[in-house]
C-alpha cells in the first residue's frame, strides 16, 4: 500500500479519466460493431462478385438451367439446378435420419430418462456434434458406402445416400439438444393436468408436451437444415464431385458447397471466370442459410414466452 | 380400478398402457442408436489406424514399397518394388537396394505393397523373411543385346557382356548365350527378360532356382538360375516409435513414410493465432453488449447479426477471407490469412459464450465497485472480468476446438498443400483436417490407414481441449 499523497481526499476525477473511459468504450464498441462490418463486407463481396457473373449469365439460366458445366471451354453452361437439387437431396436424407433420431432422443432424455442418465447422456450425444466433418466424410466413404453396397449392390463408390445418412448422424445433436431444452422447459403443470385427466404418458407427450414445444422443435429442425445445406466436407469426400441431372441417390452428385471447394482446389487462375461462379453460388448459399437462420430465430422469439 | 370396469374398458386401458410403454422403449432405442453410431465410428477409425505400427516398422526397416504393373499377354501383372530407399536401414544392410522387386515374404507371394506391413502385423517373429530380385538387370544378365533370329525373324535377346560377379555368370550363363525363355515365359526383349524373371519367380511358392532356357551354339540348354536373393530383415515393432515417427515426419508419396509434422505445427499455429485474435475482440464485443450498450436499434441489429453469423456456412467465410484478405489486401493464402479468417468464423461463438459468462456475474458485484467510486471500465476490468474469465475461456476453447477441426474454410485459403517443411507465419500451410482430406483422396494402399491414424491424433487433441474446458469449468465455477 502506498501512503496517501494528500490528506484531503480528491473529490474530482483525475484528469484524463473521462477521455480514457470514452476511448475504452469506443474500442469495445468497435469490437461489437465488427459484426456489422463483417456482414456488410460479406454482402458487398457477394453483390459485386455476382455482378460479374450475372453480366454473362442470366438469372433465369442460373436458377433454371439443368446443365452445370463451367469448365467446359467450348460450350460452358451455368444452370445451377443440378447443384441446388444435389444440396436438397443430401439435406433431405440428412433430415430423414436426424429428425426422428434426434427428436426421439430428446423425448427420451426429457420425459423418460432419470435425471442422472440425462446428465450423462446429453453431453455424450453432443460429442457427435464436436467430431470434425472430415472424420464423418471418412466414415461415410469407407464404412457406410461398403455397408450399403451389401444391400444395394448397384450403389457407386461416391453416392448421395451415404453422404446424406452420415450428415444426418452429424446433425443429430443439433436437433436433439435444442428440442430437448425446449421439451424440458415445458411447464410441469401442463403434464400433470394431462395425467389428472387420465392420460397415459404417451398421450401426454403426444397431445400436450409436443404441441407445446412445437415452435422450439421447428426452430431446431430449421437450424439443422441450414447446417446441412452449408455442410461441405462430408459431401466433398463421400458424394463425389460430379454435377448430376437428374440427381440419383445411388450416384455421385455435387452440391453448392462442393462446387466452391472444387474451384478452390482446382487449378484455375485467379482472374478466370470460374472464380465468378463461386460468388454466385456463395450468394445463393448465403441467402438460403440466412433466411433459414432468421426464420428459426424468429420462430423462437415469437413463441418463446407462450407459457411464462 | 373399481370392480365396475367393463372388460372392453380394461382392454382399452391395457392397450393404452402398452402403447405408452412401447413409445418409451422406442425413444430409448433411438438414443441407443445414436450411441451405437458414435461407438461404431470410433471403433472403425481405431481398427483402420491399427496398421500404422506395422507400416512404420516397415518404413524403419527400409521396406517402403510401391506396387507396379507388368503388361504381359494383355494382362496387368502387379509386382512390388522398393521405393523411397533408405541407405542405413536393415533392408539396405541385407543387400536390398532401390527398385529391387520384392517377390516373397516367407512362402507368400507379394503382389501388393500392403502385404509387407500386413505380414509384419501378422507374423510373430522378430524378423521378416523376404525374397527379392535385384532391380538392376545387369547384376543378373549383364548387358543384353536384342537381335533377330536369322531363321524365323523373331526378336530375341543375347547376352553381350556378363561380369563374373553377376548372378547369371555364377549360375552358368556365358556371353553369347541367347535367352529363350524363363520357366514357361518367352523372352522377347531386354526389359522383358527381367520382367519374365519377376513373373516366373512370383509363380514359385517360395524363393528358389528358376529354369532359364538358353540357346548356346545352336543347342537348347536349361540352366538353374538362383535369381532371388533372400534375407531375414530384423523388424522393430513398437507403438511408441511408430507414433513418434508418424508425428514427426513430413508428408510423403509413400504412406509408410508420410507423417503429420507440418500439419500439426500448422494446426497449432493457426489455432493459437486465432485465439490471439478472437479473445480480445470477442471479449471486447461481449463487454460492450453486456456492460455498456443501451437498448437501441443499433444494439439490436448487432445482436441479431451476431446470432446470424454463427449460422453462416464456413465456406462463405472462406470466400470472404480469400477475396478480402488474400486478394484485395494481397496477403496471399498464408497461415496468418487463415488465422484471421478463422477468427471471423469463431468470433460469434466466442462473443455469445463470453456474454453468457458475463451475465452470470451478479449485479451486486458491480454495484459494490461503483459504490467505492470505480468507473465503468474499472468495474469491468477489476471485478467483472476476473470472475467471468473461466467461463469466457471455456467458451473460447470450445470455439477453438471447432477451428481445430475445420477444413472447408481453409481449403479455400489454400491450406491444400503438399508440405515437407515446418510452416511459418507467412508460409503456405496445411492443417490436420486438410491433411486427412488429402490422404482420403489418395488411391495408394495405406493412405486410408494413415488418414485414420491422423483422425485419432485430431480426436485426441480435441479430447484434450474439451477436457481442459471441462476442467476450467469445474475448477473455477462459482455459484452466486
Amino acid at each position: 500500500m502506498k501512503p496517501a499523497r494528500t490528506t484531503q481526499p480528491a473529490l474530482h476525477a483525475p484528469p484524463g479519466r473521462y477521455l480514457k473511459e470514452r476511448f475504452i468504450q469506443g474500442v469495445l464498441f468497435a469490437c461489437a460493431f465488427l459484426a456489422v462490418v463483417v456482414t456488410a463486407v460479406t454482402i458487398w463481396i457477394f453483390v459485386s462478385g455476382s455482378g460479374i457473373f450475372f453480366t454473362q449469365v442470366s438469372l433465369g439460366e442460373f436458377l433454371g438451367g439443368t446443365r452445370w458445366a463451367p469448365v467446359d471451354t467450348s460450350t460452358p453452361s451455368y444452370g445451377a439446378l443440378p447443384l441446388i437439387a444435389g444440396t436438397l437431396i443430401i439435406t433431405g436424407i440428412a433430415l430423414l435420419v436426424a429428425v426422428p433420431i434426434g427428436l426421439f432422443s430428446a423425448i427420451y432424455l426429457s420425459e423418460f430418462a432419470p435425471e442422472r442418465v440425462r446428465k450423462v447422456a446429453k453431453p455424450i450425444l453432443e460429442i457427435l456434434a464436436g467430431i470434425p466433418t472430415v472424420v464423418y466424410g471418412y466414415f461415410a466413404l469407407l464404412f457406410v458406402t461398403p455397408l450399403l453396397r451389401s444391400v444395394l449392390p448397384e450403389i457407386q463408390f461416391w453416392n448421395a445416400l451415404s453422404a446424406g445418412i452420415v450428415l444426418g448422424i452429424a446433425i443429430i445433436p443439433l436437433v436433439s439438444s435444442l428440442s430437448e431444452d425446449i421439451i424440458y422447459a415445458v411447464p410441469r403443470e401442463l403434464r400433470e393436468g394431462a395425467y389428472a385427466l387420465g392420460a397415459t404418458k404417451f398421450e401426454t407427450i403426444r397431445s400436450v408436451v409436443l404441441p407445446a414445444a412445437l415452435s422450439g422443435i421447428a426452430a431446431a429442425i430449421i437450424l439443422a437444415m441450414s447446417r446441412a445445406i452449408g455442410e461441405t466436407m462430408i459431401v466433398a469426400i463421400a458424394a463425389g464431385r460430379v454435377p448430376a441431372w437428374p440427381p440419383d441417390l445411388l450416384k455421385p452428385l455435387e452440391t453448392l458447397t462442393v462446387h466452391i471447394v472444387n474451384v478452390a482446389t482446382g487449378d484455375a487462375e485467379a482472374g478466370a471466370f470460374i472464380w465468378a461462379t463461386i460468388f454466385a453460388i456463395g450468394a445463393l448459399l448465403f441467402v438460403i442459410t440466412l433466411l433459414l437462420n432468421v426464420l428459426s430465430y424468429w420462430i423462437v422469439r415469437r413463441f418463446r414466452e407462450q407459457y411464462e | 380400478m373399481s370392480a365396475q370396469t367393463l372388460p372392453h374398458e380394461r382392454r382399452l386401458l391395457t392397450w393404452r398402457k402398452t402403447k405408452s410403454a412401447f413409445f418409451g422403449s422406442l425413444t430409448f432405442s433411438t438414443i441407443l442408436i445414436s450411441f451405437a453410431l458414435l461407438v461404431a465410428l470410433i471403433v472403425y477409425i481405431l481398427i483402420n489406424a491399427r496398421p500404422l505400427m506395422a507400416m512404420r516398422a516397415a518404413s524403419r526397416a527400409g521396406l517402403v514399397l510401391s506396387t507396379m504393373v507388368i503388361q504381359w499377354n494383355a494382362k496387368n501383372l502387379p509386382y512390388v518394388i522398393v521405393t523411397d530407399f533408405v541407405p542405413e536401414s536393415e533392408a539396405a544392410r541385407a543387400g536390398v537396394s532401390e527398385f529391387d522387386a520384392i517377390i516373397h515374404i516367407g512362402s507368400e507371394t507379394v503382389y501388393r505393397s500392403a502385404q509387407v506391413w500386413e505380414a509384419i502385423a501378422r507374423l510373430p517373429q522378430e524378423t521378416l523373411p523376404i525374397g527379392w530380385i535385384s532391380g538392376d538387370p545387369t547384376k543378373i544378365f549383364g548387358d543384353l543385346l536384342p537381335q533377330m533370329d536369322p531363321q524365323t525373324g523373331a526378336l530375341r535377346v543375347a547376352i553381350d557382356y556378363l561380369p563374373e560377379e553377376s548372378l547369371g555368370f555364377r549360375a552358368g550363363l556365358r556371353p553369347g548365350d541367347i535367352l529363350v525363355q524363363i520357366e514357361d515365359i518367352p523372352v522377347t526383349g531386354s526389359r522383358q527378360a527381367w520382367e519374365a524373371l519377376i513373373v516366373a519367380a512370383q509363380k514359385k511358392p517360395q524363393p528358389g532356382p528358376l529354369a532359364v532356357q538358353i540357346e548356346r551354339d545352336g543347342e537348347l540348354l536349361t540352366i538353374a538360375l538362383d535369381a532371388e536373393q533372400t534375407a531375414q530383415i530384423p523388424i522393430t515393432r513398437s507403438w511408441a516409435s511408430a507414433i513418434w515417427d508418424f508425428l514427426t515426419s513430413f508428408d510423403s508419396n509413400s504412406p509408410e513414410k508420410a507423417g503429420l509434422a507440418s500439419a500439426i505445427v500448422g494446426s497449432f499455429y493457426l489455432v493459437g493465432l486465432t485465439a490471439l485474435f478472437a479473445l480480445p475482440i470477442g471479449v471486447g464485443a461481449a463487454i460492450y453488449l453486456e456492460e455498456y450498450a443501451t437498448k437501441n436499434p443499433l444494439t439490436e441489429l448487432i445482436q441479431l447479426l451476431i446470432v446470424n453469423l454463427t449460422g453462416v456456412p464456413s465456406v462463405i467465410y472462406g470466400i470472404i477471407g480469400l477475396e478480402i484478405l488474400a486478394r484485395a489486401l494481397k496477403m496471399d493464402r498464408v497461415l496468418i490469412t487463415g488465422a484471421l479468417t478463422m477468427t471471423l468464423l469463431i468470433l460469434p461463438m466466442v462473443i455469445i459464450a463470453a456474454r453468457e459468462a458475463l451475465r452470470t456475474i451478479p449485479d451486486s458485484i458491480r454495484q459494490a465497485a461503483y459504490a467505492v467510486g470505480a468507473t465503468r471500465w474499472q468495474v469491468v476490468r477489476s471485478h467483472v472480468l476476473p470472475y467471468a474469465l473461466p467461463g469466457i475461456l471455456t467458451g473460447l476453447i470450445i470455439a477453438l476446438s471447432r477451428a481445430m477441426g475445420e477444413a472447408a474454410l481453409l481449403i479455400l485459403l489454400g491450406a491444400f498443400q503438399y508440405l515437407t517443411f515446418i510452416p511459418g507465419l507467412r508460409d503456405y500451410f496445411t492443417v490436420i483436417p486438410i491433411q486427412i482430406f488429402t490422404w482420403i483422396g489418395e488411391a495408394k494402399d495405406g493412405f486410408a490407414n494413415i488418414a485414420a491414424a491422423a483422425i485419432v491424433v485430431l480426436l485426441a487433441i480435441l479430447l484434450l481441449l474439451n477436457g481442459l474446458a471441462i476442467f476450467l469449468r469445474i475448477r473455477f465455477q462459482r455459484r452466486w
